[in-house]
This record gives C-alpha cells, sequence and structure tokens, in this order.
C-alpha cells in the first residue's frame, strides 16, 4: 500500500529536479575520494578538476536520461575514469606520481625526519619497482592503498570479478616484494635498522 | 629466522583487509609473520599513500563554485530561451504563494471553533452533523472510507454521514488523556494519535491540498502522493509532506513543538516576524526540530526516531531524560496527576525502556529502581519523593 521511500531515492530525485543544491551537496560529499580517485588515472591536477567539472555539470545537463536505479556512487567513479582516460582529454598518464622527484614535503615532513636512512633508500627501491610494474597492477594498488576503496567496488571499476582483484593485489605485492629480495644485503641492514 | 614452519609473506598481509588492519595495529604474531614481511608490507603501504595528494579546501572551493556557476549559468540560459513563458508562469506562482501566506487555512478556522473539553472520559468523534460518537476503547481503531461517508470503529461499529461535494466537511477526533487512537483517513493515510490530543480532518481530502490541523502529539504515516501534498497544521507550525512516517509533538502545555522524522522527508514552515512572514526548513530522515515559539527559533538535532516514535507500540525508550518531562508524558498517558514533591528532582535523568502496558505505578517502580526516588500513592495521586538514604 506504502511505497517504500528512502534517502537515496529522495536524493536521485532532488538531483533530477535539478535543484543546485543537491548538486552542490553531491560535490561536498565526492570530491576529495574523486579527486585522489582521479590521480590514479592522471597525475596532471588540473585535467583531474576539469574532468570532476565536466562530470557534475553533465550529470546536471543529462540528470532526464538518468535511470532511477542508477546507483550514484557508481555512477561517479567510472564516468570519472572514462572522462579521464578519454582520447578527447589529455594524455592518459599512468604513471606513478613521486612527491621526491618533484621537490615537494617530503624532507620537511617531520614524521619521516627522524626516520633512519636505510628506510628511505627502501622506500626509494618499492618507488623505482613500482615503475616497473603494469598500468592494471598500479590502477589496483593505487585504488586499494591510496584511495582506499574495498575489493568489491574496484572490480566494477576494473570490470573485472572480485577474486581477480584479490589476486592482482596478491600479484602485484609479491612482485614488489621479490624484487626488494633479491638485494638481501640491502634487507637485512634494513631488518637490523628496524629491530632498533 | 629459522623457524621451517609456512609463514606469511607481505603479499598474504597486504591482499586480506584484516591483517592490514592487525599490521597497521602491530598485532601480527611474530611466529606466524616474520618482522621483515611485516617491514616490507608496511612500507609497501607507506610508499603508496605517500603519493597522495590531497585537496586543499581553498581548491576545493573553488572547483565547487566553477561547477555551481556552470549549472546557474546553463539553467538562466534555458530560462530566457522560454522567457515569455516562464514569466507568465512566476508571477502567477508568486501571486498564489503570497495569497496562500496571508489566509489563515480554513482547517484552522475551524479548529479554534472547536473547544476540547477537558473533561472526555472517552476518545470523542465528532462527524459533520455534530452527531458525537463515543468510543470506549483504551486504543481504538478508526477507518475512513475512500469517499469518507461511511466511518468503521474498531471492527464492529459502522457509522455513516452526509459529505458535501462542494467544500470539506471537517470531522473531528478528541483523544483524552490516558487514551490512545489510530485513525486511517479517506486517502489511507494513517495516524496514531497519542493522549491528550485532538485531529481535525476532512471526511474527504478534496482539494489538491490534504490538510489535518493538530492539538497533542500524533505520528504520521502519511500516503504517498505527489500532486497533493499532506499538511499538518499546529496552532504555531505548518509541516508540509510528501510520503513520510514521523512524530509531531505539539502540546498547547509544553512550550515546544517537536517533529521527529523517521522517513521520506517533510518541511517545516513557521512564523517568523520578519518581513518575508514565514520561514521554512527541510527535515531530513533522523532529525528532530524543535520548534520554540517564544524564541522563535527552530533547532534540528539526530536523534534516535525510535525514542519518539516508539509509544505509539506501548513502550518508550528514554534516553537520560528528565524526570520532570517522564513526569508530564506519564500523565498524560494513564491521565493520573502525578506530582514531584521535590523541585530538586525534577532535573534527575532517567535512561531506559519503559513498557507502557504496565500500570502506571508498575512503571514508576521501574524508575524508582535506578534512581533515588520514592513513589507514594493516595488515592489517585501519585506523589514523587527523594528516598531518605540510610544513615
Amino acid at each position: 500500500m506504502h511505497k517504500e521511500v528512502n534517502i537515496d531515492y529522495i536524493f536521485w530525485k532532488r538531483l533530477k529536479a535539478g535543484e543546485t543544491r543537491a548538486f552542490h551537496e553531491l560535490y561536498t560529499q565526492y570530491a576529495d575520494i574523486l579527486f585522489s580517485f582521479g590521480l590514479v588515472y592522471s597525475k596532471d591536477q588540473e585535467h583531474v578538476k576539469d574532468c570532476i567539472h565536466d562530470l557534475f555539470f553533465e550529470l546536471y545537463k543529462y540528470r532526464k536520461n538518468l535511470a532511477d536505479n542508477d546507483h550514484i556512487r557508481n555512477y561517479l567513479f567510472k564516468s570519472l575514469k572514462r572522462k579521464i582516460q578519454s582520447p578527447k582529454g589529455r594524455k592518459l598518464n599512468l604513471v606513478y606520481t613521486n612527491k621526491i622527484e618533484e621537490g615537494s614535503a617530503q624532507k620537511t615532513n617531520p614524521a619521516t625526519e627522524e626516520e633512519p636512512e636505510g628506510l628511505e633508500d627502501n622506500l626509494e627501491k618499492i618507488k623505482k619497482t613500482f615503475r616497473k610494474l603494469s598500468d592494471k597492477q598500479k590502477e589496483v594498488l593505487n585504488l586499494r592503498f591510496q584511495v582506499g576503496m574495498p575489493y568489491p567496488e574496484i572490480a566494477q571499476i576494473m570490470d573485472i570479478s572480485v577474486e581477480s582483484v584479490r589476486t592482482l593485489v596478491y600479484r602485484t605485492v609479491k612482485a614488489i616484494r621479490e624484487e626488494l629480495q633479491i638485494d638481501k644485503k640491502n634487507l637485512i641492514m634494513l631488518y637490523l635498522l628496524c629491530k632498533n | 629466522m629459522t623457524n621451517k614452519n609456512p609463514k606469511k609473506k607481505a603479499e598474504d598481509i597486504l591482499s586480506e583487509d584484516t591483517l592490514i588492519e592487525r599490521l597497521l595495529k602491530d598485532d601480527l604474531p611474530p611466529e606466524q609473520f616474520p618482522e621483515e614481511e611485516v617491514v616490507i608490507a608496511r612500507e609497501i603501504l607507506k610508499s603508496v599513500d605517500d603519493d597522495k595528494i590531497i585537496f586543499s579546501p581553498e581548491h576545493k572551493e573553488l572547483l565547487d563554485n566553477r561547477i555551481i556557476d556552470s549549472i546557474d549559468r546553463h539553467k538562466r540560459n534555458k530560462l530566457f530561451a522560454v522567457s515569455g513563458i516562464a514569466a507568465g508562469i512566476l508571477l502567477l506562482v508568486s501571486l498564489t504563494f503570497l495569497f496562500q501566506m496571508k489566509r489563515q487555512p480554513e482547517i484552522s478556522r475551524f479548529a479554534s471553533a472547536v473547544a476540547i473539553q477537558p473533561g472526555y472520559e472517552y476518545t470523542q468523534l465528532i462527524l459533520a452533523d455534530k452527531k458525537e460518537v463515543q468510543i470506549r476503547a483504551e486504543e481504538s481503531k478508526i477507518k475512513y472510507s475512500e469517499n469518507g461517508a461511511e466511518v468503521k470503529i474498531d471492527t464492529l461499529k459502522k457509522v455513516g454521514q452526509q459529505v458535501e461535494t462542494s467544500g470539506a466537511t471537517y470531522n473531528t477526533l478528541v483523544v483524552p488523556y490516558g487514551k490512545r487512537a489510530r485513525i486511517t483517513l479517506s486517502d489511507s493515510s494513517t495516524i496514531w494519535i497519542n493522549s491528550g490530543s485532538k485531529l481535525i480532518y476532512p471526511a474527504k481530502f478534496t482539494k489538491e491540498k490534504r490538510e489535518v490541523y493538530l492539538e497533542g502529539e500524533a505520528m504520521f504515516y502519511v500516503h504517498h502522493d505527489e500532486k497533493n501534498p499532506f499538511y499538518v497544521l499546529t496552532h504555531n507550525l505548518d509541516v508540509k509532506v510528501l510520503g513520510t512516517i514521523f512524530n509531531i509533538s505539539a502540546y498547547r502545555d509544553d512550550q515546544t513543538v517537536s517533529t521527529v522524522l523517521e522517513q521520506g522527508s517533510v518541511e517545516l514552515h513557521y512564523d517568523n516576524r520578519s518581513i518575508f512572514g514565514s520561514s521554512v526548513e527541510k527535515m531530513v530522515p533522523g532529525m528532530l526540530a524543535v520548534y520554540d515559539p517564544a524564541k522563535n527559533t527552530l533547532l534540528q538535532t539526530k536523534v534516535n526516531t525510535k525514542d519518539y516514535t516508539s509509544w505509539k507500540d506501548g513502550y518508550v525508550i528514554l534516553e537520560k531524560c528528565p524526570l520532570d518531562d517522564i513526569i508530564r508524558r506519564l500523565s498524560r498517558y494513564y491521565n493520573i496527576p502525578i506530582e514531584l514533591d521535590d523541585q530538586e528532582l525534577a532535573h534527575e535523568t532517567f535512561s531506559g525502556y519503559l513498557d507502557l502496558r504496565n500500570s502506571a505505578t508498575q512503571v514508576l517502580d521501574t524508575i524508582a529502581e535506578m534512581i533515588n526516588i520514592e513513589i507514594i500513592r493516595s488515592g489517585d495521586q501519585i506523589k514523587i519523593k527523594k528516598k531518605q538514604k540510610p544513615v
């Protein structure tokens, strides 16, 4: 007799009605995670911002075409990825961003100042290893550990099964570890340093 | 390092959510997780996280403005394209809007004409031709037919009435202290009415607007009908509703009017002494809005809605509720005068679950077990005293 009404549904209706405030609320809720998500696919911050702008503006312009059962969160991530990777946009860039190369905060960060030299060497080594990874491997690591997304969400974004995501994470970490352990001596030194 | 048991490696740790959690808490036993593997896992996490670029608040706001700007500009352009029609509609809308603000709703005028007699012993249903029906049940159920002409009371009794075709035929339900009622209106919206309350409503909703008037407390389960919004008017706060479940408490002897929204969305319209005449505020589910007419303030806070709506199921959950508040509610519900002997007790608070199917004394005993009070019964009166501490 009574229709079930949930918050998402009502919010969706406000979006469909074109209420500016609803778009502002949606942006406020997702800005941080979309920005960090966008940077997984391009290290050009301005390009990511442009794409986020277009994402929301087009969501407004074409709101009437949206199906009622569209999942907002899922929609935002998938469309932003598509936009950033679109050939019309700037070049696809999956290179791992490296703050040290850009000469930024790394050295002034008080937390890292007290760390022994050996650790930084190891971090450097990990970063070098990252550059050898495939695009998919970089994508999965960043989505999982930088954006902090759960497996099922990553699976939807990458269009693979949850199990494949887990396997991909496993294999990627394994590859990095093996690369690191080639230099056993370095590792033992690191191990000893960490014990102190 | 010499242990030959199978040991977990960095990839085992980082592909398992629970292990990552334990890694961050430093909770991985070294027998199973060699320190070197733990170090590598931690380093990988750290280097991925190190590269994270934070969206600065200033840039975030700039981008927000840019998006809103684009949307607004697009809206304006569209508006100009149909300016001829739009102006007409706008004018019409603002005229009717002003008109609606100024006029006192008919139902409110009707409400002020129906005096509530506090001496009522039974629930009273007052029909169109001033025909009064007494309902003796503690908790009565009333159901209107779709055309409003037939009223079913407690599944046994049926009464009929003449419903005018032009204009509304108002009916009134008066629920005295100690009684409750559940009413289903002609649009199939259901309302639980708490003790000491009065509800006025048309036997059949005619106009495009569904309006009811409430004094006291009621829980609404409004039937969804976007074209015909549902309004609950009280003496100083109007609530506009779409399909929704919510509770309103608007007793004349309470200083404030409070609304709790369980599901759906409502708008609160209240008097505002500014030039704009009245203010509107939206509510989202899970919120409690308290309107104080004396200060003309409306405060919204997040609450557990069950605490406010559970009375309809015969129990209440209280969380740090002041004793004087509890006593006012209980004395309404049971229609028994309860007196606080010591005003100091008024601010004592009680948290817990009270089963309203028990008698008033039983309920008060439950409270007495938790806080230092003594219940004294003399005839119809209940007095609450501070417990004398044994020396």
